[in-house]
This record gives C-alpha cells, sequence and structure tokens, in this order.
C-alpha cells in the first residue's frame, strides 16, 4: 500500500506545480515588488479613473437633449415666446458651456492624464454642437431659415432688356 | 389778348343830390379765362378753358436744397464714375457734408415744428421764384395744355395758377405736352408742348414744338456752353406720333423726342407709280450731339404704330440704316404687319403707365415659393371685336418688337356697341365689357395674371431678355361681374411700386371707383381656404365685385 501512495504525490505535485504557474502569470504576487512599483500602479489607478469620470461629464449634456427636444416638440411649430425662448436657450447654453469648457475638465487634469484628456473632450463638444444643431432644426420647422426661394427674392435683379419699344 | 364779351353792371346811388356811381363787370378773354372787375381791380379770375384740357402732366418740383456736389454726384456720367478714386469719393462725400452743415440749426427748429403742429406742407408761398418740393412730394405742378393754353396749377395752395401762358395768335391747336427734363438735376425742369397748324387749303400742315421752363412758363433759354436750340422748332407735314425715349443728350440733359412723320414716297412697282405711306423719323433736338447719341440706341429702337381704335392691324418698324440726307437721317422699315381679320375692329389697346416701377419679380406663395412674374416691356394688349351677331371679343397680347402673338383669348357674346376699354400695368392687364349673353347680361371684367411657368419656382434659363427668343407666359386669368358702366381705366403708381396697386374705373356716374388688385386677383381660390391662401392673404373668390360705395374715392 505505502508504494502506490509514493507513486500518486507526484502527479499532484506537478498539477499545483502548473496551477501556481499560471496563477503566477495572471497575479504577480505583490511581496515580490518594491515600493516605488506600488506607487505608480496606484497612480494609473486614478488616472483611469480620472479619465472615466472625464468621459461622464462629458456624456452628461447628452442626457438633457431628449429631455429638449420633446420640449421643442411640444412648444409647437407657430412663433410664439415659449418656443422662441427655448430655442434661444438652445443656442446660448452651448455657447456659453462650450467657452467654459476647461473649467469643467480641470478636476480631472494631471500632466499625465492631458493627453488621455483629448477625447472626452471631443465627444463633449460634439454634444454641445448636436444641442446647437437642435436650435437651429426649430428655427428651421418655424420657417425662420431663408431656406426657400422667396427669402432672396428681393435681392434677384431685374433682367437686362436688350431692346426698347414704343407704341 | 382781347376779350370776347363783357357784361357791365352799373349802380347808382342817391344821396341828397349826389350821385355815386359804382361800377362791376364780368369778362370773358380769348385765352378761355373769365375776370371779374370792380372798382378799377381785378376780383377774381378763373381759367374756364381747363374745361376743354386735351392733356395733362404731373411735374415733380425740385428740392430746396445746396445744389452744389451733391447734385453734382447725380449728374455725373458713368465714365466718370468709373475712373474716380473711392478716397476721393469719400472726400467730396465729406465737404458736402460739412456745408450742409450750416444748415444744420434751420433743419432742427423745421423739425421741431413739424413735430408740434403735425403739419408737412410748407406755408403758402407768395414768390414765384421759391417753387420747392415739400417733404412727402404732395406738392406738384400740373400742367395743362388746351387748344392755345398752357397752365400750370399748384397742387397746393388750392390749386391756384402758378403761370399761364397763350398762344392762340399763332394759330396753333395743341396736341401734346412732354416733360423732357424732370427736376432732379442742377436745371430746371423743361416741357415741350407740340401744336400743329393747318396753314394752306392743300392740307398742308405744320407742327411746331415749344420748349418751355417748367417752374416760369418763359421760352427756355438753353445755359452757356450748350449747343444753341431754338425754343420753337418747326417741321413740316403731319407728325403722326412722338416718342419720348428714355435717352437723354448729353449736352442738356433732355430727353430726345422722336417724331414719326407721314410722307407719301413714290415707288415703282412693276410698272405702275404707286404712293406708298412711308413714315419717316426726325429727332428732336436735332443737333449733333443729340444724333450722334440716338445714333447709339438706333438699332435697339423698335417702335409700332396702330390706326388707334378702328383700325384692322398693327404695324411694326425698326430702325434700318443711316442716310446722309438732312431732311430723313435715319431709315426706318416696316418689319411686321398684323392683320386682323375683315370683320375685326380694334376697340381698346392696352396702354401702360410711362413710368413704371416693379418692385418684386415675383409673387410669393404662401409655402415661399416663388411664380415669377412675365415682365415684358414689348407687350401690349389688343381687344378687337367682330362685327358677326353675336359679336365676339378678341383679346391678342402682341409683342411689338417682334409681331408675335403671345396669347389670344376670345369672348363670346360681347355687347358690340359698348366701348371696351382696357388697361395693362406690371405683368396685369384688365378690360371690362359689356356681356350681351342669352342668359347674362352685365359689365364684366377680366384680369389677366402673366407669369413666367405654371410652376413655382420655374424661370426662363436666359440671362437677359430678348424679344427674339421663344419663350411664351403662362397666362391665368379670371372674370368678375362688375356693377358699372366705365369710362376709363387707371391704375395707381407709387414711387418704388412697393404697394399694392389698385386699379381705379372712372364710372358713367361721374365717380371714381377704386378696386384693390386683391380683389382682382386670379389666384382667389375657389375652394375652402388652406392654411397657405391664408399666408398669401388671399379672398375666396366671389363672382360679383359688390356694388359698395365706400370704395369710391
Amino acid at each position: 500500500g505505502a508504494k502506490f501512495a509514493v507513486k500518486q504525490i507526484p502527479l499532484i505535485h506537478h498539477h499545483l506545480r502548473v496551477s501556481q504557474l499560471s496563477l503566477k502569470a495572471m497575479y504577480p504576487p505583490q511581496k515580490e515588488k518594491n515600493k516605488k512599483e506600488i506607487q505608480q500602479s496606484d497612480s494609473e489607478d486614478q488616472e483611469n479613473l480620472k479619465i472615466k469620470k472625464a468621459l461622464d461629464a462629458a456624456l452628461s449634456p447628452g442626457k438633457n437633449i431628449p429631455m429638449n427636444a420633446f420640449m421643442l416638440w411640444m412648444s409647437g411649430n407657430g412663433v410664439q415666446i415659449f418656443s422662441v425662448m427655448i430655442t434661444g436657450m438652445l443656442f446660448f447654453q452651448p455657447i456659453k458651456a462650450l467657452m467654459s469648457m476647461d473649467s469643467v475638465f480641470e478636476r480631472y487634469e494631471s500632466p499625465k492624464t492631458k493627453s488621455h484628456l483629448i477625447w472626452p473632450k471631443i465627444v463633449y463638444v460634439a454634444l454641445q454642437l448636436l444641442t446647437m444643431l437642435l436650435g437651429l432644426y426649430k428655427c428651421f420647422s418655424m420657417g425662420l431659415l431663408p431656406t426657400a426661394t422667396s427669402d432672396w427674392l428681393a435681392f434677384m435683379e431685374p433682367k437686362q432688356i436688350l431692346e426698347y419699344s414704343a407704341i | 389778348m382781347h376779350m370776347f364779351q363783357t357784361v357791365l353792371d352799373v349802380l347808382t346811388k342817391t344821396n341828397d343830390e349826389k350821385i355815386q356811381i359804382a361800377y362791376r363787370a364780368y369778362a370773358i378773354s380769348a385765352d378761355g379765362s373769365t375776370h371779374f372787375f370792380k372798382k378799377d381791380e381785378i376780383v377774381w379770375q378763373k381759367e374756364e378753358s381747363l374745361a376743354h384740357t386735351i392733356e395733362v402732366e404731373f411735374l415733380d418740383l425740385p428740392e430746396r436744397k445746396l445744389w452744389t456736389q451733391e447734385v453734382d454726384e447725380l449728374a455725373e456720367q458713368p465714365d466718370e464714375s468709373e475712373t474716380i478714386s473711392p478716397f476721393a469719393r469719400y472726400v467730396r462725400r465729406l465737404s458736402t457734408h460739412f456745408e450742409q452743415l450750416n444748415d444744420l440749426p434751420n433743419y432742427l427748429i423745421n423739425y421741431a415744428r413739424r413735430f408740434v403742429t403735425g403739419d408737412y406742407s410748407q406755408g403758402p408761398i407768395s414768390s414765384k421764384s421759391s417753387i420747392y418740393r415739400d417733404t412727402f412730394g404732395f406738392r406738384k405742378l400740373l400742367i395743362f395744355i388746351t387748344r392755345n393754353k398752357v397752365i400750370a396749377l399748384d397742387t397746393s395752395n388750392k390749386g391756384q395758377t402758378v403761370w399761364s401762358r397763350y398762344f392762340g395768335s399763332e394759330g396753333f391747336e395743341f396736341q401734346r405736352i412732354f416733360v423732357v427734363r424732370s427736376s432732379t438735376v442742377k436745371f430746371p425742369p423743361v416741357v415741350v408742348v407740340t401744336g400743329v397748324k393747318r396753314y394752306d387749303d392743300n392740307g398742308n400742315t405744320l407742327t411746331r414744338l415749344f420748349r418751355l421752363n417748367a417752374l416760369t412758363g418763359e421760352d427756355f433759354l438753353p445755359t452757356e456752353n450748350a449747343s444753341y436750340f431754338p425754343s420753337t422748332f418747326d417741321i413740316q407735314g403731319n407728325t403722326r406720333k412722338i416718342f419720348k425715349l428714355p435717352l437723354e443728350e448729353p449736352e442738356e440733359r433732355t430727353h430726345i423726342l422722336a417724331l414719326i412723320g407721314e410722307g407719301l414716297k413714290a415707288r415703282l412697282i412693276f410698272i405702275n407709280l404707286m404712293f406708298l405711306f412711308a413714315p419717316f423719323l426726325t429727332i428732336y433736338p436735332n443737333h449733333d450731339s443729340a444724333i450722334r447719341a440716338f445714333r447709339k440706341f438706333a438699332s435697339s429702337f423698335y417702335f409700332a404704330l396702330s390706326d388707334g381704335i378702328g383700325s384692322n392691324g398693327l404695324k411694326g418698324y425698326g430702325l434700318v440704316s443711316e442716310t446722309d440726307d438732312i431732311k430723313e437721317p435715319f431709315k426706318i422699315e416696316n418689319l411686321w404687319t398684323i392683320e386682323f381679320p375683315e370683320s375685326e375692329k380694334v376697340v381698346a389697346i392696352g396702354h401702360r403707365p410711362h413710368h413704371e416701377k416693379v418692385a418684386s419679380l415675383g409673387r410669393v406663395l404662401g409655402d415661399r415659393s416663388v411664380l415669377y412674374k412675365y415682365l415684358n416691356p414689348h407687350l401690349v394688349a389688343v381687344a378687337t371685336l367682330s362685327s358677326s351677331t353675336p359679336a365676339t371679343l378678341n383679346i391678342h397680347l402682341i409683342d411689338v418688337v417682334k409681331g408675335t402673338i403671345l396669347f389670344h383669348a376670345v369672348h363670346d357674346s360681347v355687347g358690340a356697341s359698348h366701348p371696351v376699354y382696357m388697361i395693362q400695368v406690371e405683368n396685369t392687364v384688365v378690360y371690362h365689357f359689356w356681356k350681351d349673353g342669352q342668359s347674362e347680361k352685365g359689365y364684366e371684367v377680366v384680369v389677366y395674371d402673366l407669369y413666367e411657368s405654371e410652376n413655382k419656382d420655374e424661370r426662363f434659363n436666359t440671362h437677359n431678355f430678348s424679344s427674339f427668343s421663344h419663350e411664351r407666359p403662362y397666362v391665368s386669368a379670371q372674370a368678375f361681374m362688375f356693377p358699372y358702366g366705365v369710362r376709363s381705366i387707371g391704375v395707381t403708381t407709387t414711387k418704388n411700386g412697393i404697394a399694392t396697386r389698385e386699379f381705379l374705373f372712372a364710372l358713367n356716374t361721374d365717380q371714381v371707383l377704386g378696386i384693390s388688385k386683391r380683389i382682382l386677383d386670379p389666384r382667389r381660390p375657389q375652394r375652402a381656404l388652406t392654411n397657405e391662401d391664408k399666408e398669401e392673404m388671399l379672398i375666396p373668390y366671389e363672382p360679383a365685385i359688390p356694388d359698395n360705395k365706400r370704395f369710391i374715392l
């Protein structure tokens, strides 16, 4: 009986070693590194967190768009005070936000994250422009944009007459 | 001038053996004015000759401004305005403004006065030399010509006579009056009056043209440096037609008149000697610079002659070449002839207002698209009536340059003994006739609106407008029942042509009725109004124009 037990142990030991090796590959044991490396990985984590938070901040205007769209739809196609006020708001708020864009992303800025912040900034600008586009569409449906022929009629020159006649 | 007839009224009053005599006299003078005298002075005078007016012209008055630089700018020739630099122009403008600064206190006082009193007309002005335009241009001179007198009335000051001039001693009968220079330039306005005299029994006539200063009535004296041209000018023979050309002669800046005279020319056709009517053209004034200016214009000048109401056709002429003949420097040729069938006679020719300003080139519809107007300055509308029973009225829209008939419409059962009146303005033709059908009898007014195409936003593909291209207008028409008979039709004109036009009908009851274009509109819908119709402010169609006394002016 003891001879059999001795023969089995090296197999289990081999399995254990293999699994230990794979575990090592996935989770390098921390106690093997020094303190500097610990600090580095900490800040990397924070960076990623900051970038994620910046992305969230960039997506926040997008949450207002459906609500604004619904308000525009409810206010109808006529040129009324409410429609004009909403449209004006949809123009001026994005402009103000774009001018103060830096202050929004200030908290997420650090020398390391600067280059990574460009992506959330682009998303932010795009969403503000989308809001302005919504305001422009509202202007179009109210009939305020000069898209029709009659809007340019006043600037049309009369044709030159080549002959003169008298009767 | 002598008095035709005088009535004298003598009053005596005895008072304690003293006899006092007073008299009053009423005299009619040869020029048609009446005077009332009392004790050696004229109490009142009236121009009774105005009852037989032949033609009248409105004259705009000059503005009361410093004339020097501002008007130099208006009067500059195109070659000068192209070469002057923007800086020089700016400096010139600045100096004009500095000169006008002297007027500032006066202007402020006048402004305060107008604001307080609300009165925009100038006060009564006594001296003749200070006839000026008021703020809105309501004050104009009306120049009437009667058989042998020219009278100018002021539209303010209760129509007082500004000047009058009697030409009876020379035996001319006046026919036309033309304003050849208006008051926008530095020089005073000039009118030309034409008169015809029959001086012997052979039927030889003499046409004389008088040039008058329109503000004073005196003979017009040419300014210095201008070539001399007499203020009365004679032409042998009868002038059939006189056209005022849009061309100005460069020295005096007056419009050139083209005179079409009648002449019989002998032509040998096969072996028969035939006398043909051949019109000839002279221009007035006919000094060198005017002829030079006309030469540049001559190749694009076309005209048409008709014998008026009751004739049978139209003939179109153009200028062909120049000859060295002094009497006939420009040769004209008959380019086209339209002859209506034997039984048809012309009853009306659409006359256009002389100065037409079109404000917009299209009509804006309710959905913000545009119907472009067909603006053809060579279009004339001719109405002919056939002599069959019942008579039919044919309306032809004819282009005078090429002689094409652009549109033809026929009305059945028209009253043959009632006159037809017609007017043309911008892209609209309006005419009035008596409908004499089996079940429908009454006056009718028909309106045509001419557009470049039936579809919206569609224009002719050409860059400029020539009668020799083959485009036809799209005519949209509508008829209305009209409550009155009419003696004449006119239309309102404004300075910029923006206001909606109103058609003025001079009724048989001696009143003037004004019907707006919004009522005489072929686009008036016969179904319920849609939102777009409401945007366009269209009135739903009703066949009768109401007999509404409020439209009477």
